[in-house]
């Protein structure tokens, strides 16, 4: 019998390479710009922070009679921020980390990690996705409501965050004697979904991150920049399904100012990694290592006139 | 271990009106999705002369939407039991940050001009009274076409109606004479914008809603009423101007709120009209933050002692959901009646099939 590989045990015809593969993970970006705040333990599930109201401007001079003027008003708003806890396991038996060459339980915190991140990043899109107020992209031409995204469009949600007072999460990116490059104006963040970027590209003007003069204060989830506005992505960016004026797409782009939003976490509550050997959770015969997380994590607007939705489609 | 964990369960209340039971929703606050669910009647199970259904259940094997059950014919000392399997309406369940989606149906008509909004479908699909619907690719109403609203009422594959929409008082220039309805079910994060159908000229103004809104008393709300095109007028006056909420209505038909904002000198509220260029963001409340509230809806007097809303906070409501549908308690002839009582447990297998 000739011998050939096709003749070989498995064994011998298979190498375990212990280089795993990668997983894919999801851009990190709806946090990025939130305000973090830490409640205290002990003292309640809901953070109230404050804001005083702006008082009226006092241009009248008094009178020769120096009376003085009626007292103003000093207004308070208070916003409030439930934290929640979240929490998820696996369950690994003893056999399985016994037997398995592979160390499974570093695995499993990996993707018990990754999961984690992936959830409090998707906690603050949702949350944005409820409460932020909307503004439809007219300035296309694709007949939709609303159009796919333009400069304009940007323009018109720059200047409204700036008749609001918004002050910009980003400085400018001065020109410098390189070629192909463009400077980038001090900036709000636009938090969008991957599906954007063929609109971002083909938006007058629109700056790709690698055209920036000076790319040393970028992030690797940054996509580009036009104007005053720069543009993060991420794969777990908003989006309606089948929520335009035709039925399309539409894709929600927060675009923030600094101090718009918050994340808040728990003191005694923070992310945990929690691994349980056998002989724990009603196992008596030590069979059952667990992995888990868990973290609490509340998050709100906390102006509403600092953060917009600005609505696209053409995805 | 056990191979299987209990991992909810309670009782519920059937709603039955002449022969038409409403679906019902509970609460499972689980992180997976259950394998086994089971109901039963805890008043109808032996009851004499009154044929019902007394059980359902669903396994995690079978469609989303089905149930199998026993149904007990109506006898004085010994109703007889009867399998049976429900295609459609009745056991499924999801959770709310990630529903199922549906397909778009389709209408041919929507009463705008008369503000009733009946909405006539030859398919009505699974839409039933409290659903969301967005209305997309409407002809004649364009002014409303990707906006969504609160069904009040349905008459199967003849209509449904925005009854919210109609209570508001707005009327349209024309009828729609074609849209695409598509049920949707919202994520429950807290609190949520909401669309306005129309808002009052008055010193204390009544902005009412296209479904039920999430605004409780003593909120302070932000209200964004941009420009129309081609010389159309709305209250624009409101835009950007934040209200505290002193009154909140959510019946059956009427969703509205009352805030300390007096529109009386400002514009009329309009939506655009079908034909005007809509280059538009939808007029909508959101919410801006926590205020004190009011004294018996007074717009200058606190409650006293004084009263701090802490139900407006931020908050993530979002949880696992079973609904049994309608078809569980008014197959055919097998009505429950209003008002009787059922058990109900879920499951989660710790082991499915040695997996």
């Amino acid at each position: 019998m000739t011998v050939s590989i096709s003749t070989m045990p498995p064994q011998i015809q298979q190498r375990y390479n212990g280089k795993l593969l990668s997983t894919p993970e999801h851009n990190l970006i709806h946090n990025l710009f939130a305000v973090p705040v830490e409640l205290p333990d002990n003292q309640g599930y809901i953070d109230r922070q404050s804001r005083y109201d702006r008082l009226d401007l006092f241009p009248v001079p008094l009178d020769d009679a120096q009376t003085n003027p009626p007292s103003q008003q000093l207004n308070r708003v208070d916003v409030d921020c439930r934290v929640r806890v979240y929490a998820t396991y696996i369950v690994l038996t003893r056999q399985v980390t016994i037997t398995n060459e592979d160390p499974v339980l570093n695995s499993a915190a990996a993707r018990l990690g990754q999961a984690m991140r992936e959830t409090q990043d998707v906690l603050q899109r949702d949350n944005l996705e409820s409460s932020a107020s909307v503004v439809n992209c007219v300035g296309g031409d694709n007949g939709d409501l609303p159009t796919e995204m333009q400069l304009s469009d940007v323009d018109d949600v720059v200047t409204l965050l700036q008749n609001n007072s918004g002050e910009y999460i980003t400085n400018m990116i001065p020109g410098e004697l390189k070629i192909g490059t463009s400077p980038i104006g001090d900036a709000y963040a636009m938090m969008s979904n991957t599906r954007m970027i063929p609109v971002f590209n083909n938006i007058t003007n629109f700056t790709r991150k690698f055209q920036y003069p000076n790319v040393s204060q970028t992030l690797s989830v940054e996509w580009g920049g036009v104007n005053n506005t720069r543009m993060f992505v991420s794969e777990q960016g908003s989006i309606t399904p089948n929520a335009s004026l035709s039925g399309n797409d539409i894709a929600n782009n927060f675009v923030t100012a600094k101090e718009a939003y918050k994340v808040v976490w728990q003191a005694g509550g923070k992310a945990r990694f929690i691994y349980l050997p056998p002989g724990y959770n009603n196992d008596p015969c030590m069979l059952r290592h667990t992995a888990g997380v868990s973290f609490y994590q509340g998050q709100c607007i906390t102006n509403d006139l600092w953060i917009v939705n600005l609505r696209s489609t053409g995805i | 271990m056990l191979p299987f964990q209990m991992i909810a369960g309670g009782t519920f209340t059937v709603s039955v009106s002449g022969s038409t039971a409403s679906a019902v929703e509970v609460v499972c606050q689980s992180q997976n999705p259950p394998d086994f669910i089971v109901a039963k009647s805890i008043t109808g199970w032996g009851e004499a002369n009154q044929a019902q259904a007394v059980e359902w259940w669903w396994e995690r094997s079978m469609a989303q939407g089905t149930a199998k059950g026993i149904q007990q014919s109506s006898h004085a000392t010994a109703p007889a039991m009867n399998t049976k399997f429900l295609s459609s309406n009745g056991i499924f369940t999801y959770d709310t940050t990630n529903p199922p989606t549906f397909t778009a149906l389709a209408a041919t008509a929507i009463t705008g001009s008369a503000g009733t909004f009946v909405v006539s479908m030859t398919n009505t699909g699974s839409i039933a009274v409290g659903d969301w619907v967005r209305l997309t690719s409407v002809v004649g109403e364009r002014q409303i076409s990707g906006y969504v609203f609160q069904v009040t009422a349905v008459t199967v594959n003849t209509s449904i109606t925005l009854g919210y929409m109609a209570s508001s008082g707005i009327t349209f220039g024309a009828d729609a004479t074609a849209a695409q309805v598509t049920k949707i079910i919202p994520n429950r994060m807290y609190p949520r914008w909401a669309y306005i159908a129309n808002i009052t000229q008055a010193t204390q103004a009544v902005v009412y809603f296209t479904g039920k809104n999430d605004f409780t008393v003593g909120e302070i709300v932000s209200f964004r009423v941009p420009e129309l095109q081609n010389g159309l007028t709305t209250m624009t006056q409101i835009n950007n101007l934040q209200g505290r909420v002193l009154s909140v209505t959510n019946s059956s038909t009427v969703s509205s709120i009352t805030v300390d904002i007096d529109t009386s000198g400002f514009t009329a509220f309009a939506f655009s009209t079908s034909l005007a260029q809509l280059e538009v963001s939808p007029a909508i409340v959101v919410p801006s933050s926590s205020g004190v509230v009011p004294y018996n809806g007074s717009a200058t007097i606190a409650q006293q002692p004084p009263g701090t809303n802490l139900l407006d906070s931020f908050d993530n409501r979002n949880t696992r959901v079973i609904v049994f549908g309608h078809s569980c308690f008014d197959t055919s002839s097998f009505v429950s009646t209003d008002g009787d009582t059922w058990m109900w447990q879920a499951y989660k297998y710790d082991q499915y099939n040695g997996q």
